[in-house]
């Protein structure tokens, strides 16, 4: 038998796993907005671990850290060090939203700051960003695993056939189940990146001799790879703290991360994924950057790093491995789409749909909803399809990874700062788009030797605390402020204990009572 | 011991973060040399990723505890 045959017949294994657990999950979903998007706000700490874990990771684990170690060196840490800053922010972040998640039933992103702002201006300017931004982000995930179907079938299956099959696998079990199916697919898909990558370097270092003999090797044909700036120069101390902060505060704020705050079964939950996650993510980096360390021992001279994963498997690895491999590499990539399409989903239908048709009901939007999953994909699908390649696709995510993390300031502010308003918000916004824009797509990237995105989340900063400080905070908004604040009166505090660190003798329960009936008609 | 657990942890954070794994100290074992062989950059960061998950760990093993404990 023919050895892409035996890979596809792996894959064509998995596929038919991930599509069962959609239908398991579609039989058990119930047809309202939470238990839709959000698995009923019940994960446990195994699945919103692995969901969290494999939402973060994508292809890029596979071709991109691999690729970048290979091109610059184990500065691409930078990444790995974001990974566990983002997972402390749960601490500040993350535990205070699942708190008002659960008090206010926010199930979008904008839920939260439309009501803290009281602002449906501000509610469609994230909803609409980060729909029209992330879209391309799903079409270059498909783009990338259908490239590889096309490669290893040795192209039997066309390019086109392979997207489509990738784009209605997953569109399949995201619609079908939603969360619950996307939570229990990301279980598997974030055991099967993380095993195969591992077997894969396991494979690599019996060649080289172990970890020892390759950074033996790679310091004996070059030792700059093995310290930062790298190379080529790339990892300056700039751009060390630069890109490490604006991949940890990008990170939380990214739609398909936030959500999941909502979804934990308790706040201990979500404190435990403080240091659980980063122990997936750190072994994942580690095993990736050496397999890039391996490429340059066993593949020197290519020309470009994207190309030394596949080129490793192709000449490297037995057949059963490689199977494995783009099976992981499915899942890596799979893992993030569903994650995002069903985000992005929940936002067209609560931010965008409901805004406009009020009286739609849940059942209506879950409906629809599971249409904008499908929407979403084939958009992202064609968008990459037709615009693979151009600068269009690039500009895009780089627009929409910029946005999230300028919108870190005015989360905390949201949180933590009562004098904050939605002119200071929007404002806010809207100065760090420009210089976001401004200084990572027309350049200079770095200014004063500081990243252009840092300073974009400077300025947004600045701006808010600004115009928040000299416009008045209306009535409505102040209203707002009241009711999350006696949600949280402080939320680590609410975290820690509330009673004792600000003497509030009131409980959760008597607190709840007088918010939510006013907030979530079904309380 | 609240508010001064909810310093500690903005403190524990800032250290960790904005120092440790920052420049200068990183330039000090930023060279291109093998410790124990493996690479003194990467034994570095290593092992502040351990720390970090060990003492994490212990944090909020610490937090959930006396949060069931005080009922």
């Amino acid at each position: 038998m023919e050895p892409w045959i035996i890979i596809l017949l792996g894959l064509a294994a998995y596929i038919l796993l991930v599509l069962y657990i959609g239908y398991r999950g579609y039989k058990v979903t119930k047809r309202t907005l939470e238990d839709y998007y959000l698995a009923g706000r019940g994960l446990g700490i195994l699945l919103l671990m692995f969901t969290i874990f494999a939402t973060y990771q994508s292809a890029y684990m596979y071709i991109g850290v691999t690729g970048f170690t290979y091109e610059h060196g184990v500065g691409i840490w930078y990444s790995n060090v974001a990974n566990l800053l983002w997972a402390f922010l749960f601490i500040f972040i993350g535990i205070p939203l699942w708190r008002l998640g659960k008090a206010f039933g926010y199930i979008t992103q904008a839920d939260f700051f439309a009501h803290r702002f009281n602002s449906n201006i501000l509610r469609l300017i994230i909803a609409l960003w980060m729909v029209l931004g992330l879209t391309p982000y799903i079409g270059s995930q498909a783009l990338a695993t259908g490239r590889t179907l096309t490669t290893i079938s040795r192209g039997v299956i066309a390019f086109g056939v392979a997207v489509m099959l990738y784009a209605i696998t997953v569109i399949i079990y995201t619609s079908l189940g939603g969360m619950r199916s996307v939570a229990w697919t990301d279980l598997i898909q974030g055991l099967l990146m993380l095993g195969f990558i591992f077997v894969t370097l396991e494979v690599l270092l019996g060649k080289i001799g172990g970890i020892p003999a390759l950074f033996e090797k790679v310091y004996a044909t070059k030792p700059e790879l093995l310290s930062i700036p790298g190379p080529k120069g790339l990892m300056t101390p700039g751009a060390w703290f630069g890109f490490l902060l604006c991949d940890a505060l990008g990170g939380i704020m990214w739609i398909q991360n936030w959500v999941r705050f909502y979804a934990g079964k308790s706040w201990k939950t979500l404190a435990l994924m403080t240091f659980l996650v980063p122990i997936g993510t750190t072994l994942m980096f580690f095993f990736s950057m050496l397999v890039g360390l391996c490429g340059v021992v066993l593949e020197p001279g290519l020309p470009s790093g994207d190309l030394v994963f596949p080129t490793l498997m192709v000449k490297h690895l037995p057949l059963w491995v490689t199977a494995g491999v783009v099976i992981g590499l499915f899942a890596a990539s799979m893992s993030t789409v569903d994650s995002l399409s069903l985000a992005l989903s929940s936002s067209i239908s609560k931010d965008i749909i409901a805004l406009a048709k009020p009286e739609i009901d849940e059942s209506s939007l879950v409906r629809l909803g599971r249409l904008f999953i499908i929407a979403v994909i084939i958009a992202g699908c064609l968008v990459g399809y037709y615009a693979a390649g151009t600068y269009l696709v690039v500009l895009l995510t780089l627009l929409s990874l910029s946005l999230s993390a300028i919108l870190f300031p005015v989360a905390i502010a949201a949180l933590y700062w009562k004098r904050a308003n939605k002119y200071g918000a929007i404002a806010g916004i809207i100065v760090g788009i420009i210089i976001g824009v401004k200084t990572l797509l027309f350049g200079p990237e770095f200014v004063f030797g500081i990243y252009g995105g840092l300073w974009a989340i400077i300025g947004c900063a600045l701006t808010l605390i600004i115009v928040s400080l000299i416009t008045p905070v209306s009535d409505k908004e102040a209203k707002s402020v009241e009711q999350i604040s006696k949600v949280l009166a402080s939320p680590i505090a609410t975290m820690i204990d509330i009673n004792d660190a600000y003497k509030v003798k009131t409980t959760m329960k008597q607190r709840y009572s007088t918010i939510i009936p006013r907030l979530i008609p079904s309380a | 011991m609240r508010k001064s657990l909810l310093a500690g942890l903005v403190i524990y954070c800032l250290i960790l973060f904005l120092v440790l794994y920052q420049y200068p100290l990183l330039g000090l074992v930023d060279e291109p040399k093998l410790f124990a062989g493996v690479p003194l950059f990467v034994f570095y960061i290593w092992i502040l990723n351990l720390l970090y998950i060990v003492i994490t760990a212990i944090i909020m093993m610490t937090v959930i505890k006396k949060q069931e404990g005080s009922g």
